[in-house]
């Protein structure tokens, strides 16, 4: 039997290289610098995968660390920086990516929760149950304060039910359009009432519980808001569901029905298990394909950070939150509950000069300072091949097309670049290329 | 050309041999130079400003006290003497520095100095930079990026009645005679400088909000032909910079009337001022103030005529402001003529050492207690103040609770016997597992006592500052004044640190090292700083702008 | 096939020859300009019968004793109405034929708050109680369907720091605009930008690529293209009116500069406040009209001389209009039905809907007599959009343009 979820081995003929290397990091994390990626070579690819997975790590989680600090700061901005502070740092890669999926899965907006400390705290929920058994991460959503402020759940009560939380709760979260009734969402709301917030904290409020029997999914009984999770997350199609969702966000936008099969069986026979059903995903032989390998459109969190770290460079989280905002990826401001729009949507005449612009300040020290700066990056060498090979390491792993490179070529020859913000230029040049806007 | 430059050699070498003891620096310097600097004993001011600076402060970090040092030492190096040793060598008899402008905008600096060691002196300057010409005539050593430059200098010296030479000296205030002249000083031709560098346009375009704040400033900026700047080293290190208002009779330079309609964009802010050149008192700060503020202005005055002060578009936004501002009290009072009316002109602002909230634990972020300061007119003034504080809160529980925050409970503050009444606002009790967010540090207060209102940002702020009315502390002074102290702000930053910390690293993108390391430097500057005073100040003739800096003995 | 060919060519030439795109710049002709409306809000709720005068109603004079003074100064535009005196160059456009004022705009159960109201006109939906995950705005929608038909970037809030509700869409992604620069391909500050652009042109144009890769080529080569011919026709614009030196000013000179430059964006929104005069009301609105008239004259002149007018509409409303009785502060409170305004060089000017009547008020506020969302649905008509998809419904028509 063939399973595309078999661990990958390396051969002599398909290395564990830096391409490979920084398909990895990109995917499971922000990208790294090639000292980074260069290192994972060296240690092969299950200690990469274990890196990524900060296995072992004793360190404190800065996510942590810093929460009571951030707690100071009531401004959505403040804590859009945060996470992005987060996400540079590449001290946890998976947990930083894998909150960012679950953020585009929960999609929670500040703009109606007007709770930013309770983003930070959905935030940071993420971080902590966002690999853990899903029905871990599943109890915490639905007394999660700020998604049931989002979904009109703290007024869903037992005289006046608000359907939405149950509806998104089925749609979005577990089971997906087409796989519950009418009926399944009003039985479900009544279960979820009295599921309230009270002065930004989760509380139940007994009274406006609906006690009675109720048929959902085919089951029946006094269920409870906690009873919707259980029966919603075993039935068969939510693993199909999320296994679906993780194939689209690491793997490619448009998974195979048979790739769907094996991930679900393995997220069920795991135990419903999120972190040992990724860590299958993030080995398997279908990880590394070719088929994966930029499969997928960069979103603008996912370009402007992944630049930055691509170059080991250090850049203010300030700048790339207020950046990322113009770029249409206000993390903690999703524009609807389906969160962003990604993949093919995120590329526009209009937003594809925005991108390259935004790349263009962002490498001639416009968004402040970049260091280590282009010139530093690129002074290995003085030769135009040399320069141009050294820019397609460090952005593209060493792999643009034959055209791109020519072209490329072509420009490193020309005297635009010299000067003194020659190497920005050259940069800038590189990362306009089609490739870097693949991930 | 040649036998003109020859006859100003020789009538150089005439007059350095005789006039030239009684020249002043600054007299060598052409006409078409618009700022001169000038030390007429460099070695003292040399000696003074190492005695006012004193050692490197103790508290700094350890790291920072060594990269100091090297610095001097590299300096020293560099310099090929200390400080005081090059100061003799260069410029024992005093020294000046003129800027002139080209056509294209280029700068020209010319250098006249009367060293104590010529050979010594030459041979820095030759070495201190490469385009550098310099002339060497009697005991004086001029140098100029161009020969040019050289040429002006050495012509000047040879017809003496140049306008520098003329130039007067600084003006006391308190006399309106030349005052004694400071160490180092800078003399700039205002008038000329405001054409060269586009001045006139900037101050009429300058905001309403800037306007308000330079009130004094102004006129002299717009029409005084010329100022003087000081720097006087001593108990406290001071930069004073003093601006003539009127044009002096006798200077041809500045007798050109302003056009009427730009007067009008300028001057007028004057009228804003309420005590002017008089000599006032305010309510003095509690010990451990973190900043004082006192600006002298109406802002009832501004309110009333907006269209007298402002530009077409801040008429507008003022009087937007205005159309809802004038209904939080209903149409019993107006918002201009009782409320901002109620007070008597000038307020002065404090901030205060910040006070844990009396409820709940301290925030991580713990912030410094604010306090607006002002006699009251009468009793009705109260009144309207009370009512429109309730609405204000009103409104911003109404905004705490679209955001599904606990609201502000407003408590009457009781006369207990002192006379001291008003309201408070508090945030209920924090029962959660966390710190407090940071507006817990926040109690908005409107306190009354002994004639005068206090509205402030926790009750402690206010308490404190009727307590300092009470009790007379007072304190007299003229003009605009900001006077910020290094010890409490320092020990305010120390105690809000790591959210201060975080905000750095998110703001400039340090490392957590690099930024602990900032603040470090901050508070050990800060501690090392008994006060840094921002003075403005105007008076019929003149308007003088000071700064001043004292270490902590 | 060959067709996308053409087009791939075309495109190429365009990007590698800067004069080939100036040269198309030029030759558009105005006549196959894509239809654009621009949507200014007066926010704040401004006072609809101080705006726009029933001279004659004695009622007024009687309700408003002392506001009603701005009676005596107003600009007649027939039919008993008056302009205030601040709107005089709008009301000579109203006299020419090209601004439709729309008399008692409103809908059933009118709110009074700020953000209700504004909610409702954003979303086109008077039920809108609060705004939920999926409310999507009615120029979002409108957006969504343009763009279904066409790429590029077609709706843009002006000005303000985010999208608000009325760009909200499915599809789209909504911008914000502060700066056109920004939709110009930017290589630098240094003085060698303009030849290193068109040196990034070159790296980017036609090529061969397949698949993901092909298609994000494609994209950078139209935004390339676009790009040069925005940065040549704003070269090219020339400004044909004097815009006053305002921020609302600056703003729609932006627009204009955009609409002229054909850069295909057909929907905008911005913002214009301080209409909520509770208090000393006639300093204010005079004022804050007399902007508005100079910066929406300047406007239309512009794009008329350039011959854009007859393609371009701006709709002027407020999110609600002001009680009929004046308060004791000499201002208003907040009210319910007002007028609004349709600037366009292809609108049939004058007066439309019923005029308000004074002596039948539904608790001292005037009834509507045009529902917003008619007024809206002329105006997606208009642009060539499904109405009924935007607006779930159809309404009566105004009669803003004609057929």
């Amino acid at each position: 039997m063939t399973s595309v979820l078999l661990p990958w081995q390396p051969t002599s003929a398909d290395r564990f290289d830096l391409r490979k290397a920084g398909h990895l990091l990109r995917r499971a994390g922000y990208g790294g610098s090639l000292s980074e990626r260069r290192d994972l070579v060296r240690g092969g690819v299950e200690a990469a995968v274990a890196k990524v997975f900060s296995d072992g790590a004793t360190a404190t989680d800065q996510g942590e660390q810093w929460l009571d600090a951030a707690f100071a700061f009531a401004e959505i901005a403040r804590v859009r920086e945060f996470r992005i502070w987060l996400a540079l740092s590449g001290r946890r890669p998976l947990q930083q990516r894998m909150s960012a999926f679950w953020h585009g899965h929960f999609a929670t907006s500040n703009k109606k929760v007007q709770d930013p400390r309770a983003m930070l705290r959905q935030f940071a929920t993420f971080d902590r149950l966002g690999l853990a058994a899903f029905l871990e991460l599943a109890q915490a959503m639905v007394r999660d304060p700020a998604l049931l402020r989002w979904l009109d759940n703290d007024s869903n009560g037992k005289d006046h039910p608000n359907e939405n939380f149950a509806r998104e709760w089925f749609e979005l979260f577990t089971l997906g359009e087409g796989n519950y009734q009418e009926p399944d969402v009003r039985e479900a709301a009544a279960a979820f009432t009295g599921y309230h917030v009270a002065n930004g904290e989760f509380v139940m409020v007994g009274r406006e519980h609906d006690r009675r029997e109720k048929t959902i999914l085919g089951q029946r009984g006094a269920f409870t808001g906690d009873d919707v999770v259980r029966i919603s997350i075993a039935e068969p199609c939510s693993a199909r569901f999320l296994a679906t969702k993780w194939l689209r966000f690491f793997v490619h936008p448009e998974p195979e029905a048979a790739w769907i099969e094996e991930l679900q069986q393995c997220y069920v026979q795991g135990g419903r298990n999120i972190g040992t059903t990724v860590r299958t995903l993030l080995c398997s032989q279908l990880f590394f394909s070719p088929q994966a390998y930029r499969s997928k459109v960069k979103s603008p969190a996912e370009l402007l950070l992944g630049a930055v770290r691509a170059c080991g460079a250090s850049v203010a989280p300030k700048l790339l939150g207020a950046e990322l905002v113009n770029l249409g990826e206000a993390w903690g401001e999703p524009p609807t509950v389906e969160g962003f729009h990604g993949e093919r949507a995120w590329l526009s005449p209009a937003t594809w000069l925005l991108r390259s612009n935004t790349l263009g300040q962002l490498f001639l020290g416009q968004l402040g300072a970049f260091s280590p700066s282009p010139a530093d990056l690129l002074a290995r060498t003085e030769k135009p091949a040399a320069r141009v090979q050294q820019a397609i390491d460090l952005l593209l792993d060493g792999e643009a097309s034959p055209e791109s490179r020519a072209r490329l070529l072509l420009f490193a020859n020309s005297p635009l670049v010299q000067g003194p913000d020659g190497a920005a230029a050259l940069l800038h040049a590189t990362a306009n290329l089609p490739e870097f806007h693949l991930l | 050309m040649t036998s003109l430059g020859l006859r100003v050699v020789f009538a150089v070498g005439w007059l350095l041999a005789g006039v030239a003891a009684q020249v002043l620096p600054r007299g060598c310097m052409p006409d078409d130079v618009l700022v001169v600097v000038e030390a007429s004993d460099a070695v003292a001011f040399v000696g003074d400003l190492f005695v006012t600076l004193g050692a490197v402060p103790k508290d700094l970090p350890e790291t920072v006290r060594t990269e100091i040092a090297l610095g001097l030492t590299a300096i020293r190096l560099g310099l090929g003497a200390t400080p005081s040793v090059l100061a003799r060598q260069l410029a024992q008899g005093g020294f000046a520095v003129g800027l002139r402008f080209g056509k294209d905008g280029a700068v020209e600096m010319l250098l006249a100095l009367r060293p104590g060691d010529a050979k010594a002196a030459r041979a820095f300057l030759l070495k201190a930079g490469e385009a550098l010409q310099v002339v060497e005539r009697g005991e004086w050593l001029f140098a100029a990026s161009s020969g040019a430059g050289c040429d002006a200098l050495l012509a000047q010296v040879a017809a003496p009645n140049g306008r520098w030479a003329k130039w007067p000296g600084a003006v006391d205030l308190a006399t309106n005679a030349v005052a004694a002249e400071s160490p180092l000083r800078a003399y700039l031709d205002l008038k000329a400088l405001r054409a060269h560098g586009g001045l006139d346009q900037k101050l009429a375009n300058m905001v309403g909000a800037v306007r308000f704040l330079l009130a004094p400033m102004l006129p002299a900026l717009w029409s005084a032909p010329r100022a003087t700047i000081e720097l006087h080293a001593g108990a406290s290190l001071r930069l004073t910079m003093r601006a003539e208002q009127a044009p002096v009779a006798g200077d041809a330079n500045a007798s050109t009337p302003m056009a009427a309609g730009d007067v009008a964009v300028v001057l007028p802010w004057r009228e804003l001022l309420v005590a002017g050149q008089k000599e006032r008192t305010i309510i003095a700060p509690p010990d451990g103030a973190l900043a004082v503020l006192s600006l002298d202005r109406s802002v009832r005055k501004l309110l009333e005529q907006p269209e007298h002060f402002l530009l077409p578009a801040e008429v507008t936004q003022v009087q937007a402001f205005l159309a809802v501002a004038d209904q939080l009290d209903g149409p019993r009072s107006s918002f201009v003529t009782d409320l901002v009316g109620g007070l008597v002109a000038p307020f002065t602002l404090y901030v205060l050492a910040p006070t844990p909230p009396f409820l709940s634990d301290a925030p991580l972020l713990l912030l410094p207690g604010i306090a607006l300061l002002a006699r009251t007119q009468n009793a009705q003034s109260e009144r309207v103040l009370s009512r429109t504080a309730q609405v204000f809160l009103l409104i911003g529980n109404a905004e705490r609770a679209q955001r599904h925050e606990a609201p502000f409970v407003l408590r009457k503050v009781n006369d207990l016997g002192d006379g001291v009444h008003g309201l408070t606002a508090t945030l209920p009790e924090w029962r959660k597992q966390t710190l407090p967010p940071t507006e817990y540090g926040i109690e908005p207060s409107l306190l009354f006592g002994f004639d005068h209102m206090v509205l402030a940002s926790n009750l402690a702020a206010a308490q404190a500052m009727l307590l300092q009315v009470k009790n007379g502390a007072q304190q007299a002074l003229s003009g605009d004044v900001l006077l910020l102290h290094g010890m409490p702000i320092a020990a305010a930053v120390e105690q809000s640190q790591r959210p201060l910390l975080l905000a750095r690293m998110l703001d400039e993108g340090e490392s957590e090292a690099t930024a602990n390391r900032f603040y470090e430097i901050a508070k050990g500057l800060l501690r090392a700083l008994d006060f840094l005073a921002l003075r403005m100040h105007a008076s019929a003739s003149h308007t003088s702008f000071e700064i001043e800096l004292r270490r902590r003995s | 096939m060959s067709k996308n060919f053409d087009r791939r060519t075309f495109m190429r030439g365009a990007a590698l020859l800067p004069f080939a795109a100036q040269l198309r710049a030029a030759s558009w002709l105005p006549s196959g300009v894509p239809r654009t409306l621009i949507v200014l809000e007066l926010e704040g709720g401004n006072d609809g019968l101080n705006t726009v005068i029933p001279l004659e109603d004695a009622n007024y004079v009687r309700l408003r004793p002392r506001l009603s003074a701005v009676k005596q100064t107003a600009v007649p535009i027939g039919n008993g109405m008056g302009l205030h005196m601040s709107l005089g160059k709008l009301a000579q456009r109203v006299q020419a034929g090209s601004c439709a004022i729309v008399s008692n705009v409103g809908y059933p159960k009118p709110d009074r708050s700020h953000f209700k109201c504004r909610d409702i006109w954003h979303s086109a939906d008077p039920q809108c109680k609060q705004v939920r995950a999926v409310t999507t705005g009615w120029l979002g929608r409108a957006a969504d369907l343009l763009a279904a038909t066409s790429g590029g970037m077609k709706a843009v809030e002006i000005g303000g720091t985010e999208i608000p509700l009325l760009l909200r869409a499915r599809n789209s992604v909504g911008l914000s605009l502060r700066r056109v620069e920004d939709f110009v391909l930017w290589a630098g500050d240094s003085a060698a930008h303009a030849k290193r652009r068109a040196a990034l042109q070159e790296l980017l144009a036609q090529r061969t690529a397949q698949g993901l890769l092909g298609y994000v080529a494609e994209v950078a080569n139209e935004a390339l293209v676009q790009s040069s011919q925005l940065s040549a026709a704003l070269k090219n614009y020339q400004q044909k009116a004097t815009y006053p030196d305002t921020q609302l000013a600056r703003s729609l000179q932006l627009i204009a500069r955009m609409v002229i430059a054909g850069f295909g964006t057909r929907l905008f929104h911005l913002g214009y406040g301080g209409f909520d005069t509770h208090a000393r009301q006639l300093p204010t609105q005079q004022s804050l009209l007399r902007e508005l008239d100079e910066a929406l004259a300047a406007f239309a002149q512009d794009l008329e001389a350039h011959g854009y007018f007859s393609q371009t509409a701006v709709l002027v409303h407020s999110e609600f209009g002001r009680r009929v009785m004046e308060n004791e502060s000499l201002g208003t409170d907040h009210g319910a039905a007002a007028p609004l305004f349709v600037l366009s060089g292809g609108v049939r000017g004058g007066l439309h809907g019923v005029a308000p009547d004074l002596a039948d008020l539904d608790d001292g506020d005037l009834k509507f007599k045009t529902d917003f969302r008619s007024v809206y649905q002329d105006l997606l008509v208009w642009l060539g959009c499904d109405a009924t998809a935007v607006l779930g419904g159809e309404f009566a028509p105004v009669g803003l343009f004609q057929s």
